[in-house]
């Protein structure tokens, strides 16, 4: 502060830009590099084939089971994306990889435990479970719908290339002690080095985008006008979200106390959110193509939508704010 | 992959790790990067005649340094004490989450420094390991031209594009070669040329360290007011953590003798001032509205808090201005107002939009949207300090 610290630069509209990237920069790291040291583990030590042999390549119940693994790893949408990517690698169906990384970040203990408590008070069991069952479900029909599409036309060309020689068993081969740290965590620099490149371009945007122009008091009134309107207050809270780009484990303290907005405004913040926010467009490139990611999106939006509305009549009596 | 013998041994599988040689040489290439872009075949480890080994190894160690640099900086900002930001109440990030980032940054330099000092190591690459495979091939990142193995597996898993190519034309037979040269510091799961990984080092630690030099710790007074008003009261209901109004102990002394919440009970554990006023928090005094006895208790007790002056948008009126403080859930994006309201009789005293006071005055509660507000009734207000940390006061 005003003593004598390190001589900081002065507060400036430019100034603001540079705390909110380096503040959701450091919330956001810690969990990169976590995905980043699992997906290195895995790389080193999951045999690969396991999965092809414990999982049936196309089925149905395989993505439906793997739309819960959340509850055993629970992680959240920055951590999710290098393990995804090496397990797809590792011979995850295509399916049941986005099932797994649409869902983690919401059908996990962590997250619903933290949408509970953030809504003490206001329905919390019926929000924690709307958002719950929902991120589940739209996790599945996701799955289905791109392991549909094929790995061809939804994968990165590299990711590819790593499955085709995805059948690598670097983790049952004989090798010296040590071997299997030393490339869990080669392996590990590497996946970190290329989300932490995504995830940085994606905090600069979010961070300019929160701190020029979200908060400006004209479009603010706009958005507050929206609040009340039945068709629109959903779809404004989730590009508030989008915008925000805030992490699955916390979002719900930002959004369940606002009086604003109704409860299915808050449920679609609350789902599409961790599927898809500035953020994770960068994220997301990193395993999947352009053109993937942006039907993702449109999907995502228009699933979260569609099911937000048609929950309404369920929900909107009980978390209605006087 | 489990194998195919592979060709003979130099050409091994081409690209990549092809590694059975044991030509002593190679077990000199340590630094795992080495390229051969020169010599089809890989002639690896070799460094004979390619100017790209020496650029990989050293976008190696820059790599592992850029680890270590990100690392350093979040372990610097906590070590400092900048995570607490240079604003009242504004920290980058609040309570856990800053042990959850000490240790990502810790890890983040441990990685580093033990990636560079295990560079030279030679892991087994996951196939073949009869031979020690002592080299590191990256193939030559810059020629444009595709692979040329034929069949459909390949085998390795270079997770980079391969518009550059390893040029390994001799190599793999049909089938899988399978290898996937996570190890020896081949890098090949790095995409890109040399110059690409290098434009994204170059990106990734400039915008870090660019940040770092570059932020003021707190944000500018306009766009605190800007998010202060959009989001003025849009939060109700429970108090976060550690902004609960009532003395839990009160609370719970309370509930064992029976007797209901009492002022005696909240004077023992909230002491009065000097002047026999209750300091709190304006998050304090925000909260207090919910808790029907501690409000009941509270109705008209002299108190005093510090913080932020607006003028009163939510409920306007003569004589009327804002007190707000800015929470902070997680990190500082998400910052968010809470505010009540104060009222003068006879008019505003002179002040300043944004400025920062102490306020004095009795709390009353009426509705406010329906909800149970404290209400400063004030008897006056001075400039104040920005108190170094709010949070202390809740």
């Amino acid at each position: 502060m005003e003593s004598a610290r390190v001589s900081l630069p002065s507060p400036s509209q430019q100034g603001d830009i540079w705390v909110a990237f380096l503040s959701i920069l450091f919330e956001g790291i810690p969990f990169i590099l976590i995905g980043s040291i699992v997906s290195g583990l895995i790389d080193a030590y999951l045999p690969a084939r396991l999965m092809d042999r414990m999982l049936p390549k196309r089925g149905i119940p395989a993505v439906l089971a793997s739309g819960l693994l959340g509850i055993i790893f629970p992680v959240c949408e920055c951590a999710i994306v290098p393990v995804i990517r090496r397990l797809v690698q590792k011979g995850l169906p295509l399916g049941c990889a986005m099932t797994y990384m649409l869902a983690a970040p919401i059908v996990n203990p962590i997250v619903a435990l933290s949408t509970y408590s953030a809504f003490q008070g206001r329905e919390p069991a019926m929000m924690t479970a709307s958002r719950v069952l929902l991120g589940y479900a739209i996790a599945v029909v996701a799955g289905l719908v791109l392991s549909r599409a094929g790995a061809g036309r939804v994968l990165q060309p590299r990711v590819l290339q790593g499955m085709t020689a995805g059948a690598v068993d670097a983790a049952d081969a004989g090798r010296a002690p040590g071997d299997g740290i030393v490339r869990a965590m080669r392996t590990a620099q590497q996946d970190f080095m290329d989300t932490v490149l995504y995830f940085v371009i994606g905090v600069g945007i979010a961070a300019v985008a929160q701190t020029q122009l979200f908060y400006r008091p004209g479009l603010q009134e706009g958005i507050q006008s929206l609040a009340a309107n039945h068709w629109l207050a959903a779809p404004v809270l989730m590009l508030a979200a989008f915008v925000l780009s805030l992490c699955s484990t916390t979002d719900a303290f930002i959004i369940a106390a606002d009086s604003l907005f109704a409860a299915t405004a808050k449920l679609a913040f609350l789902v599409f959110g961790p599927m898809f926010d500035m953020k994770l467009i960068f994220l997301y490139s990193t395993v999947l193509r352009p053109k993937a990611v942006f039907w993702l999106a449109i999907g995502l939006f228009l699933a979260v939508y569609l099911a937000t509305l048609g929950l309404q009549p369920i929900l909107e009596p009980v978390a209605v704010p006087k | 992959m489990k194998t195919k013998p592979i060709a003979p041994a130099q050409e091994s599988c081409g690209h990549g790790c092809g590694c059975h040689h044991d030509h002593p040489a190679e077990a000199a290439v340590t630094a795992g990067v080495a390229a051969d872009v020169s010599v089809p075949a890989h002639a690896h480890g070799e460094a004979d005649g390619d100017d790209r080994e020496w650029l990989r190894k050293f976008l190696l160690l820059i790599e592992m340094l850029v680890l270590v640099m990100i690392g350093g900086v979040i372990c610097y900002f906590i070590a400092s004490g900048r995570i607490d930001g240079a604003a009242p109440n504004m920290p980058y990030l609040q309570g856990g989450f800053k042990v959850l980032a000490l240790v990502g940054g810790l890890s983040l330099a441990v990685m580093g420094i033990f990636n560079f000092l295990m560079r030279g190591r030679v892991v087994g690459c996951g196939h073949d390991h009869e031979h020690g495979h002592g080299h590191d091939h990256a193939h030559g990142p810059a020629d444009k031209q595709g692979h040329k193995h034929d069949a459909s597996c390949c085998g390795h898993d270079h997770g980079h594009d391969h518009d550059h190519a390893h040029d390994h034309a001799p190599a793999h037979g049909e089938g899988c070669c399978g290898h996937e040269h996570g190890g020896a510091g081949h890098e090949h799961h790095h995409h890109g040329s040399p110059t690409g990984r290098a434009v994204a080092l170059l990106f990734l630690s400039g915008s870090i360290a660019g940040a770092a030099l570059l932020t003021p710790d707190e944000f500018s007074p306009g766009y605190m007011e800007q998010k202060a008003r959009a989001l003025m009261n849009r939060s109700s209901g429970g108090a976060p953590e550690g902004a609960a109004p009532v003395p839990s102990k009160a609370v719970a002394e309370a509930n064992a003798s029976g007797s209901g919440l009492t002022l005696e009970l909240v004077e023992k554990y909230q002491p009065r001032n000097k002047e026999g006023s209750f300091e709190l928090g304006v998050m304090q005094l925000y909260y207090s509205g919910s808790d029907e006895e501690y409000a009941r208790v509270m109705k008209g007790q002299p108190v005093e808090t510090i913080g932020q002056v607006v003028k009163d948008e939510v409920a306007p009126g003569a004589g009327r201005l804002r007190v707000f403080v800015l929470q902070v859930t997680c990190c500082a994006a998400d910052a968010r107002p809470y505010s009540i309201p104060v009222e003068f009789e006879g008019g505003l005293p002179e002040h300043q939009e944004m400025g920062w006071y102490k306020i004095k005055g009795t709390v009353e509660y009426a509705e406010e949207r329906g909800v149970r507000t404290a209400v400063i009734r004030a008897k006056g207000m001075e400039p104040s300090l920005r108190p170094k940390d709010l949070r202390a006061t809740f």
